[in-house]
């Protein structure tokens, strides 16, 4: 029993793993790192001391501006979009029972974009090519098409209850159509279209301020907590549906709270970041390597390791072929799926579970 | 409750199988003539007479000659050979779900197509394709490897996986080849989402042989198709070299569909779609299903292509975005109706 | 609490599986079903538990309808355990068999003495005390299925289901599990009911027989009253000869089809 943590007082009463408690512990130290590091890179190096001094002296000036207007709210929103799509996709695995589900296979990331070219088609001034209302409506937009998919997606699944089988096939395609309503809304569109959309679709983080900050922060608050106390129903539908019914869990509405969540988190993200592929997918495969596959550990490493990928691979992105500033998408995946080969084959055996 | 399946069965008899088909060939050729006479400039059945026979130069013609007779020929053999390369998938994976964008064929080849269009000035078309069909078939090998396939043993997860990891560092590397070169990016945009148009007969002649030679080979193989799809173990016992011929599959596969990608870019849900249709019809007989896949893939491609005219008319739409709507009811269909547990 | 059905009717779709089904598990005894291939035991057996939905007619689980009654509560008095159940393969012992304990827990109630107690008391029951930090990929086959029924008994119910626990085991370990159970029944009285293949290893181990034929109950009792050769004729479509058995006492079956081989 040494290797448990147990918490009692009156009714109350928690355990955690040990093991897993330190390994979170690490995760999040490194994560907090790659913040720390994110600040300090860029067009101007600043060192990592002068950016804690910035941060908690509240000092002002030049280095100052470019880290509070600048990198703070970038590198926040990356870490926010990173732990919302690792956390959105270790929902999603456990709800369809296989390791190789992420956002992007049920369709979210696709739609998203057809939500963010409605806005663009809708909003484009034909004569000047400029926007006729903010761009931060985009957002919004992307966000309606990605969630509206999911509930599409389901629907269509549905026949008495739905099934991981049916799920999956039936998000590919709702993904396929979308795509295609994306690429005929970009050729009907004016030329501008094709870089705006390229870039969304490939997913950056560019040009994020604290507006986005604000924007994704409650809403990921909110749904992060929501996802631990859901912790226990995940474990119990990652068991076969007859086990998890048998126990008395209340399958098949269980399953659908658990899809909206990881819809809203992926949608959130998608909305802000865009198509930012592959987190969703990798980030709760790390942790079921460092960990096991109970949701307890890898819920909430999840999010931590998701977004340490994305802000590294943000580092990255705009660092490497400076002064180009590329989308971190391409990093995610660059990244992500030698990544992912890897760990095909390190644990072929493990990943082999019934499709 | 098995039997019930093979009873469902459209077309039982091997005379309702073969009449069943020529009534296809002739839609086939309707369609054929329907995608070579509609569009936004109007032409009749005359016109098509005279282009090839009393060629005057009119606008009509010149349209039928360089551009319909063109796009519907590209349409008949991609549609035919998308659908039998995903016939064979899907028996190779044993799995109804698979076809050959499984294997990276699709992103391979945009990858390669891309990075040949930004970087070599000046090439012609028929060297894109080359360069296509060479990512397509870089892809394959690639994935095949991964899963194992070198070894000798091959396992349908690993290959849906492997292919899914290979598709995704492809796109990557396309989408920033297009990030540095916005110019390539808004002119090969079309190709990317899968055209049939603006082909030339000169690069076409050159692929269509490869095509009709892979169809007949298929056509041998039927027996062997039919022994393979009982499983592994019992073809194995009944004296059929199991791996010899994943490999001609796979050939195939990469001749048919990489082809067909480099003519027409990635063209969604055709070889999906039409092998169910074809099984749902005459089932997984091959001497019946091929010719019936070559059919069907056909027409669907033909019937989208002249949709595609006029969706949006008087702009086109690419034919693969239309393959992928019409055809999203009718994977979602199969999906449901799979499944019955 | 007793598991009573009446009138059931059962089926997929317009298949009629089981029609106008009337038993009662007896209270304290392992039941077994039997019957040939699709002959509908195991669809009885998760229509017993709520896993299925009967098409007519009614399962009580003491004096109320099964379906009527919130979830977690039956999960409170009958544990099911279904066919081959599947689990990530990198789960603990120990991370599986709490999981029974799902019934009892709420969110802010993950880990009570109670809860501890009772795994604890699973584990050791089934011998996993030592191994529970083992993952499921380590275990044998007859270790894993012990890993399934720790975690029904974490369950602490009265009544446990089974579907086949002996499918795909050694019959080293079809023994093994089959002691266990007996084990559980008659020490601490619980009500087991399972399906079995092995119609001799049902006449050694069960209290009750329900045989099933043609969608209907064919006949109901103990092993040695009901299994005669023409049961078996009837029900397996097989010929047997039956004798004692040296060991148990219990009826056992000599199948053949034709004597003149």
């Amino acid at each position: 029993m040494n290797s448990l943590i147990v918490a009692r007082k009156g009714r109350l009463s928690f355990i955690y793993e040990k093991r897993s408690a330190l390994i979170l512990i690490i995760t999040a130290l490194v994560c907090i790192f790659s913040v720390f590091l994110s600040l300090s890179m860029g067009q101007k190096y600043i060192s990592i001391f002068r950016v804690i001094q910035i941060l908690f002296d509240g000092s002002t000036g030049g280095d100052s501006l470019i880290i509070n207007t600048i990198r703070l709210p970038r590198t926040l929103v990356a870490l926010f979009v990173g732990t919302s799509l690792g956390l959105s996709g270790a929902i999603l695995q456990g709800v369809v029972k296989n390791p190789l589900a992420a956002p992007n296979i049920i369709g979210i990331t696709d739609s998203g974009s057809v939500g963010a070219l409605v806005f663009l088609t809708l909003f484009t001034d034909p004569k000047n090519n400029g926007l006729t209302t903010s761009i931060f409506y985009m957002p919004v937009f992307a966000f309606a098409g990605a969630f509206i998919a999911v509930l599409i997606v389901y629907l269509l699944a549905y026949k008495k209850g739905v099934t991981p089988y049916r799920l999956i096939m039936i998000g590919i395609a709702v993904a396929g159509a979308a795509k295609a309503i994306t690429s005929i809304l970009i050729i009907n569109g004016p030329v501008v279209f094709i870089k705006e959309a390229q870039l969304w679709i490939t997913g950056t983080v560019y040009g994020t301020n604290w507006t986005h900050v604000k924007l994704m922060f409650p809403w990921f608050l909110v749904l992060f907590i929501v996802t631990l106390i859901y912790t226990r129903e995940l474990n119990i539908q990652n068991l076969d549906d007859g086990i998890a019914v048998g126990l008395g869990s209340s399958v098949e509405k269980k399953r659908f709270q658990l899809m909206i969540l990881s819809a809203a988190l992926a949608s959130g993200a998608v909305a802000v970041g865009g198509g930012i592929g592959f987190v969703g997918l990798i980030a709760p495969h790390i942790c079921r390597k460092l960990t096991n596959s109970s949701f307890g550990n890898v819920l909430p490493l999840s999010a931590v390791v998701g977004g340490i990928i994305v802000v590294l691979s943000d580092i990255a992105a705009r660092t490497l072929l400076f002064p180009l500033d590329l989308p971190v998408g391409i990093f995610t995946a660059g990244i992500g799926a030698p990544f992912f080969v890897y760990l095909l084959f390190k644990s072929q055996r493990a990943l082999r579970r019934g499709f | 409750m098995i039997n019930r399946k093979i009873t469902e069965l459209t077309l039982k008899s091997n005379k309702s199988k073969f009449l069943f088909l020529i009534g296809l060939i002739f839609l086939l050729i309707a369609f054929f003539f329907a995608s070579l006479l509609l569009g936004y400039i109007k032409t009749d059945f005359n016109d098509l007479v005279n282009t090839y026979s009393n060629y005057t130069d009119s606008i009509e013609q010149i349209v039928i000659m360089t551009s319909r007779m063109p796009r519907a020929l590209t349409a008949l053999f991609i549609g035919a050979s998308l659908s039998v390369s995903g016939l064979l998938m899907q028996i190779l994976t044993k799995n109804p779900m698979a076809s050959p964008g499984l294997l990276g064929v699709n992103s391979g080849a945009a990858f390669f197509m891309v990075f040949a269009y930004s970087f070599i000035p000046n090439l012609t078309q028929n060297y894109l394709m080359l360069f296509s069909f060479v990512g397509a078939a870089l892809a394959v090998l690639l994935v095949y490897a991964l899963a194992g396939g070198i070894r000798g043993t091959i396992q349908t997860f690993d290959l849906t996986l492997a292919g899914a990891a290979i598709s995704a560092i492809f796109i990557s590397f396309t989408q920033i080849v297009l990030y540095k070169d916005q110019k390539t990016m808004e002119e090969v945009l079309f190709w990317l989402t899968g055209a049939v148009e603006g082909r030339s007969m000169d690069a076409l002649f050159k692929v269509i042989p490869i095509m009709l030679i892979s169809w007949v080979i298929c056509f041998l193989l039927a027996k062997r198709l039919n022994l393979f799809s009982l499983g592994e173990e019992i073809a194995k016992g009944l004296g059929l070299n199991i791996e010899l011929l994943k490999l001609q599959i796979i050939l195939l596969v990469v001749v048919l569909a990489g082809a067909s990608v480099a003519v027409a870019g990635p063209i969604a849900l055709v070889g999906l779609i039409i092998p169910h249709f074809t099984r749902f019809l005459v089932g997984s007989e091959f001497k019946w299903a091929i010719p019936y896949s070559i059919v069907l893939g056909a027409i669907l491609l033909l019937s989208a292509d002249v949709a595609s005219r006029f969706i949006i008319f008087p702009k086109e739409i690419p034919v693969g975005a239309v393959t992928a709507i019409l055809g999203t009811p009718f994977f979602i269909y199969i999906a449901r109706k799979a499944e019955n547990k | 609490m007793n598991i009573s059905t009446s009138n059931l009717t059962l089926g997929y779709g317009d298949f009629i599986v089981l029609k106008d089904i009337n038993v009662t598990i007896p209270k304290n005894k392992i039941t077994i079903l039997v019957g040939s291939n699709g002959c509908g035991k195991s669809t009885l057996l998760k229509t017993m538990a709520r896993l299925l939905k009967p098409i007519s007619g009614k399962v009580a689980l003491g004096d109320m309808d099964i379906f009527e009654r919130p979830s977690k509560e039956i999960a409170k008095e009958l544990a099911i355990l279904t066919q081959s159940p599947d689990a990530p393969s990198d789960l603990t012992v120990f991370n599986l068999v709490k999981q029974g304990r799902y019934p009892y827990q709420s969110w802010f109630s993950q880990w009570s003495k109670e809860d501890e107690d009772i795994v604890e008391y699973a584990l050791e029951k089934t011998g996993l005390s030592d191994i529970r930090n083992k993952k499921l990929s380590e275990l044998s086959g007859g270790q894993k299925q012990r890993v399934w029924i720790a975690m029904t008994l974490a369950q602490q119910t009265e009544i446990i289901l089974l579907d086949e626990p002996t499918n795909h085991l050694d019959i080293k370990y079809k023994i093994e599990v089959l002691d266990l159970l007996k084990h559980l029944n008659q020490h601490e009285g619980r009500t087991i009911v399972m399906v079995l293949h092995d119609i001799n290893l049902a006449c050694r181990y069960a209290d009750h027989i329900i045989a099933i034929k043609d969608g209907k109950v064919y006949d109901e009792g103990n092993p040695i009253e009901i299994i005669t050769e023409k049961l078996i004729n009837d029900v397996f479509d097989i010929n047997a000869k039956i004798i004692e058995c040296p060991l148990f006492k219990t009826p056992m079956c000599i199948t053949y089809q034709n004597l003149s081989i």
